[in-house]
C-alpha cells in the first residue's frame, strides 16, 4: 500500500542522465576542435568515464594535426582508437571535470603531388596525449546528490573549457605524417547549452549547444621533409554546434556542425593565409547496459571540391564505460530497480 | 450523507421526486417576483428612494480533491494569495462538511438533498452488485431534481457554469438541461487536464459541452484551469449588456489527479518537499495553531499505520515522493493563480464587491491511488495506460500531459492536518473542508473563522432563500446560511442538529460536538466509534466506551432515522475486501463487478456534436 515502491526506477534514472551527458568527450580529440553533443551536460559528481573511441578518417590533413596543413593530392587515411579517462567534480562550488585521452594507432598518405610515381607515407604508435578541464560559470550547481542528479535541467549553461595537448606522441622528423606532432597546441572556449522545452528527462531532451573557441599554437621546429623548419600558427577560432534530441527514451540523434578560421601559418619561408571550412555531420547515440553507451556518427567537410580545400570524412564510433560508488553500490544491492 | 433535524418530519425519498414538480408551480410565481423584491440578503449598501440595490452575484468556487489544510488560510505552505485574500476579506469556516467524494458532493451542491436520494448513492466506478439499477444508485444528478442553476435562473440571475460537472452525460443531464443559461464543462470525472484522454481502455474519451453541444474536439491551448477561467470570464462579459446578476459555478478540475500543470508552476516547488510529509505536515499543524484555526487541545492525527515516517527514507526516495507533492502544490497555486485573473476581472468591471463567494474543496484529498487501481498491470486500461499515460519514468516528465502523478496516502494525510483519513471515507479528512465566504458589505469581521456547523446541502437552502423562493427538492435537511450571513450572533445548526454520512459503506454522524465514525477495516475498525470534536479534530480518542448510552442512541439515529430516511443501500461488495488480509482469499463472482473495468464509451447524439468555439 505504501508509495514507497511505486518508482523502482529511480535510481537507474539517476545513471541513465549520468551516461547519456558524458558520451562522446573523446571525439573532442579526435578532430581537435569539434564539440561532441552532449559533451558538457552534466553528472553526478565523482562519477569515473573510461571512453574508448574507434575512428576511420579519410582525406587531405592529418586528423591530429589542428593545423590541418592541407596535403595537396594527397590522400591521408587513418586507422585510430582513443581511450582514456574522466572524472568530474566540484571545485569552488562549481561543476568541473578533468579528462585524460590517448590517441594511438595507424596512419598513411599517398601523395601523387609533383611526382610521377606516388609518394607514400605512413605512421603508427601513440598520438600526443590531451588534457581537458571545464568547470561552470553559470547553469545547474554540482550535482552532490541523486536527487540533483534526477533534477538536473541544464536551461542555459556556460562553462570555461582550457584544453592541452603535450608533444609526447611519436613523431620523426622528415616523415610526411606522425601520429604526434611535436609541439603543444590547445584551446580556450565557451561551451554553452540552451535547453528546448522545459522537460529534461530520456526521451524528452532536446538542446542547442554552441562552442565558441580560440585555437592557440606553439611552435614544431622539426618540421618539413627534412626536419629543419619550423612550422607556426596563428590563432585561430572555431565555433561548433550540435542540435540534439531524443527520439525516443533510449535513442538520441544530434545534427552536428562545426565552422573553423584556421590561423595564418609559416612553415620555413612559406607563408599561407589561414583557411576557413565547414564540416556537417550526425551523431546517434544509445545506451546498451547499465554502465556503457555506445554511439555512432558520420562527419564531413562541406564545399571542399578545391584541391586546397580541408578534405575530411570520418566515421566514428565509441563505447564509453562509466561507473561511480554509490550508484554501482546500489545496483549491487538491488535498489535501482534493475 | 444528510443534514437532519431530529425533530423533523421526514419523507420517504420517492417524495422528493414528486415535490419538483409541484414547485414548478410556486417557481413560476418566483420568477417575477424574484427580480422586483427586494433579496433576502440585507446588504448595508444603500439604495436611494427611486432605486432597489442590486441583487449580489453569486460566485461558487469549487475545487476538486483539495485538503481541508491546502490553502494559505488554513495552514499551507502553498501559495494561495487571491484565495488567501478572500479569507482575509471574508469568513473561514472550520467545521463545513462536504460528501466523501466529488459526485456525491456535486449531486448534493446541486439539488440540496442527499446524495443516496438524488441519483449518486454511491460512485459509479465502485457501485455495489446490490446497488445496480437502484434508483438514487445511477451516479448522475436524477433529472427530476432542480439544480442550483435551476433556481438561480428562476430567480433572474444569468446562469453560467464551467469546469467538472460529474452529475451526467445524456442530453437531460448536461448544464443546458439543468438551468444554465451558459456552459462550458467536463462531463466526465476526472482525465487528462490537457486533452479528452480518459483512463480507460473501453471508455477512452472525456466528454466535454460547450452551451449545449458536445464538443468534438477542445479549444486550442486548452487547459483546464485555464480554459474554464477564461470561458467563465466569457460568459460574463457576453452577459453584461443584460444586466442581470449572475450566478457562477466555477468548478476546477485542480487539483484532482492526474497533476498536470504548465511551467513555471511545474517547478516552482522544486525540492521544497524533500524534507518528507512528516516534517511538512507537523509545520502545516504549527500554521494552523498560529492562525486559529484549531481549537485549543487539538492534537495531530496519528500517521496511517502503512505509511513510514519520513524521516529515514533515504534523500532520493523523499525527492521522487517529494515531486509529487510538488507538482499538486503546483496544481493548487495555479487554480490560485486563475482564480486571481478571474477576481481581477470582476474587479474590472465593478462587480466584485457586489458578490458573494464560496469556496471550498468537493472532498478530501485523494489518497487512494486510484489509477493505479483501475490500470493495474494485467488489465486491459493497463495497455490504453501504456499507450498514453506511462510518461512517468523521471521525475521530470511528471507533471506533463501523458503522466499521471496522483500523491498518495502520505501527502493526502498532510492536505488534511490535523485530520485522519482522506476521500472516500466519513473520518474527518475526507469530509470537512476549509470553507471561504465573502460577502458584500458583510457584517462578519474580516478575516473571521467561524466553527458554525455547515454541509454543502445548506447552499440550495441559502440561495433559494436569498432570493425568497423554496427549496425546490424538498426533503432536505439543509440549513440556509442566510440567518448567519446576516447576523454574526447566529448560528447555522443548534446543537441536537445532526448530519450523517454513508459512501460504500463508511459511515458517519456528527451532532453538535459529538461524532460518531464506522470506518470499514483495514482503514477503520469496523466497528462503532465515537469522538468528541470539541478538540478531537483528529478522531484519536475513541468514547464509545465511555458514553455508551450517547452511542447507542447515535446508533440509534444513524440506523433508524437517517438510513431508511435516506434511501441508503448499503453495498453487498466494497473495494475493501481484497484489502482485509484475515479475510480468506476468494471472492464471490458477479458480472461486470467492479463497474470501473467495464466502464464504456458514451458516443452523445450526432446532431449535438460541435466544434468548440473557442
Amino acid at each position: 500500500m505504501t508509495t514507497l515502491h511505486s518508482h523502482p526506477g529511480t535510481y537507474r534514472n539517476v545513471a541513465l542522465s549520468g551516461v547519456l551527458f558524458t558520451f562522446l568527450f573523446v571525439s573532442a580529440t579526435t578532430s581537435a576542435v569539434s564539440l561532441p553533443p552532449r559533451f558538457y551536460q552534466k553528472t553526478l559528481v565523482g562519477t569515473n568515464f573510461v571512453p574508448i573511441l574507434g575512428l576511420n578518417i579519410d582525406g587531405n590533413v592529418n586528423p591530429l594535426d589542428p593545423s590541418y596543413l592541407v596535403n595537396e593530392d594527397a590522400n591521408v587515411d587513418a586507422n585510430i582508437a582513443m581511450a582514456g579517462y574522466s572524472r568530474n567534480f566540484s571545485l569552488f562550488g562549481r561543476t568541473s571535470q578533468l579528462a585524460y585521452l590517448q590517441p594511438m594507432g595507424d596512419m598513411s598518405v599517398r601523395s601523387t603531388s609533383g611526382a610521377e610515381n606516388p609518394i607514400d607515407g605512413s605512421a603508427n604508435g601513440f598520438g600526443d596525449p590531451f588534457f581537458e578541464f571545464t568547470i561552470n560559470l553559470l547553469g545547474p550547481e554540482p550535482q552532490l546528490t541523486l536527487p540533483d542528479a534526477l533534477r538536473y535541467n541544464p536551461g542555459f549553461s556556460m562553462d570555461l573549457l582550457v584544453d592541452l595537448s603535450v608533444p609526447l606522441g611519436e613523431y620523426n622528423k622528415g616523415e610526411a605524417i606522425n601520429m604526434g606532432t611535436n609541439r603543444f597546441w590547445g584551446r580556450i572556449g565557451l561551451p554553452m547549452i540552451y535547453q528546448i522545452g522545459d522537460v529534461w528527462a530520456p526521451g524528452h531532451r532536446t538542446s542547442l549547444e554552441i562552442l565558441p573557441a580560440v585555437i592557440l599554437y606553439g611552435d614544431n621546429d622539426d618540421y618539413g621533409p627534412g626536419g629543419n623548419f619550423t612550422q607556426s600558427t596563428d590563432p585561430g577560432y572555431s565555433v561548433a554546434a550540435h542540435l540534439t534530441h531524443d527520439l525516443n527514451d533510449d535513442i538520441w540523434v544530434s545534427l552536428d556542425y562545426t565552422y573553423i578560421q584556421l590561423g595564418d601559418s609559416e612553415v620555413g619561408p612559406v607563408k599561407t593565409d589561414g583557411a576557413d571550412f565547414s564540416s556537417l555531420g550526425a551523431t546517434i547515440g544509445t545506451q546498451i547496459t547499465r554502465n556503457m553507451m555506445l554511439t555512432l556518427g558520420y562527419q564531413t567537410t562541406l564545399d571542399d571540391d578545391a584541391p586546397r580545400d580541408v578534405q575530411m570524412s570520418t566515421f566514428s564510433f565509441s563505447l564509453i564505460f562509466f561507473w561511480g560508488s554509490l550508484t554501482d553500490g546500489l545496483h549491487r544491492i538491488g535498489s535501482d530497480g534493475e | 450523507m444528510a443534514v437532519l433535524d431530529t425533530k423533523q418530519a421526514h419523507r420517504n425519498y420517492k417524495g422528493a421526486y414528486t415535490v419538483g414538480y409541484r414547485l414548478k408551480i410556486y417557481i413560476t410565481v418566483f420568477l417575477s417576483l424574484a427580480l422586483s423584491s427586494t433579496p433576502g440578503w440585507t446588504q448595508d449598501s444603500r439604495s436611494s428612494g427611486t432605486q432597489k440595490a442590486k441583487p449580489p452575484n453569486i460566485v461558487i468556487i469549487l475545487a476538486d480533491d483539495l485538503g481541508f489544510a491546502d490553502t494559505g488560510m488554513f495552514g499551507s505552505e502553498i501559495e494561495t494569495p487571491n484565495i488567501d485574500k478572500l479569507a482575509e476579506e471574508g469568513i473561514r469556516f472550520t467545521n463545513f462538511y462536504t460528501n466523501p467524494m466529488c459526485t456525491p458532493t456535486r449531486v448534493t451542491l446541486m439539488s440540496g438533498v442527499d446524495h443516496h436520494v438524488a441519483g449518486a448513492g454511491t460512485m459509479s466506478i465502485l457501485t455495489a452488485p446490490n446497488q445496480i439499477g437502484k434508483p438514487g444508485y445511477e451516479s448522475w444528478l436524477r433529472a427530476e431534481f432542480k439544480t442550483l442553476g435551476d433556481v438561480m435562473r428562476q430567480a433572474g440571475y444569468a446562469t453560467y457554469t464551467t469546469g467538472k460537472w460529474d452529475l451526467g452525460r445524456t442530453p437531460d443531464l448536461i448544464p443546458r438541461a439543468r438551468g444554465f443559461d451558459r456552459d462550458f464543462v467536463m462531463a466526465d470525472s476526472h482525465g487528462s487536464h490537457y486533452s479528452m484522454t480518459n483512463i480507460y481502455m473501453e471508455n477512452p474519451k472525456l466528454i466535454f459541452t460547450e452551451d449545449g453541444k458536445y464538443l468534438k474536439n477542445l479549444p486550442k491551448d486548452y487547459y483546464s484551469s485555464r480554459t474554464y477561467t477564461d470561458k467563465m470570464i466569457s460568459f460574463i462579459e457576453d452577459g453584461r449588456k443584460e444586466g442581470k446578476p449572475f450566478f457562477a459555478y466555477l468548478a476546477y478540475q485542480a487539483p484532482h489527479d492526474p497533476h498536470h500543470v504548465d511551467e513555471p508552476w511545474r517547478s516552482m516547488y522544486r525540492g521544497k518537499y524533500d524534507i518528507g510529509w512528516t516534517a511538512i505536515r507537523e509545520a502545516r499543524f504549527e500554521a494552523q495553531k498560529e492562525l486559529g484555526i484549531l481549537p485549543e487541545g487539538t492534537e495531530l492525527a496519528e500517521r496511517y499505520w502503512y505509511l513510514p515516517d519520513s524521516e529515514p527514507l533515504a534523500p532520493i526516495v523523499r525527492a521522487t515522493l517529494g515531486r509529487h507533492k510538488e507538482l499538486y502544490a503546483g496544481l493548487v497555486s495555479n487554480m490560485d493563480y486563475h482564480i486571481g485573473r478571474f477576481l481581477k476581472y470582476l474587479k474590472d468591471i465593478g462587480q466584485y464587491e457586489n458578490t458573494i463567494f464560496v469556496f471550498f474543496g468537493d472532498n478530501g484529498p485523494e489518497g487512494n491511488t486510484t489509477f493505479e487501481s483501475i490500470t493495474q498491470q494485467g488489465l486491459k486500461n493497463n495497455i490504453f495506460r501504456a499507450m498514453h499515460w506511462s510518461q512517468e519514468h523521471h521525475i521530470n516528465v511528471l507533471g506533463t500531459p501523458n503522466s499521471y502523478p496522483e500523491y498518495g496516502p502520505g501527502w493526502a494525510q498532510v492536505s488534511t492536518t490535523p485530520l485522519y483519513g482522506h476521500k472516500s471515507y466519513a473520518a474527518e479528512g475526507g469530509i470537512r473542508n476549509g470553507l471561504i465566504m465573502k460577502l458584500p458589505h458583510a457584517k462578519h469581521a474580516a478575516g473571521s473563522i467561524r466553527r458554525d456547523l455547515m454541509h454543502v446541502s445548506d447552499i440550495m437552502s441559502t440561495f433559494a432563500e436569498l432570493t425568497q423562493q423554496e427549496n425546490p427538492n424538498g426533503n432536505t435537511a439543509g440549513r440556509s446560511w442566510l440567518g448567519m450571513m446576516n447576523n454574526p450572533d447566529a448560528q447555522v445548526r443548534t446543537d441536537q442538529d445532526w448530519i450523517a454520512w454513508e459512501l460504500m459503506g463508511s459511515k458517519g454522524l456528527r451532532r453538535g460536538k459529538w461524532k460518531l465514525l464506522n470506518n470499514w477495516r483495514p482503514y477503520g475498525t469496523g466497528e462503532w466509534q465515537l469522538f468528541d470534536l470539541t478538540s478531537d479534530w483528529a478522531e484519536k480518542h475513541d468514547l464509545a466506551g465511555q458514553y455508551p448510552e450517547l452511542l447507542r442512541e447515535l446508533v440509534d439515529i444513524y440506523e433508524n432515522e437517517y438510513l431508511p430516511n435516506n434511501n441508503v443501500i448499503l453495498g453487498d461488495r466494497s473495494s475493501s475486501e481484497s484489502l482485509w488480509w484475515d479475510m480468506p482469499l476468494r471472492f464471490p463472482t458477479d458480472n461486470k463487478y467492479p463497474p470501473f473495468l467495464y466502464r464504456q464509451q458514451y458516443h452523445p447524439p450526432a446532431d449535438m456534436m460541435a466544434e468548440p468555439k473557442n
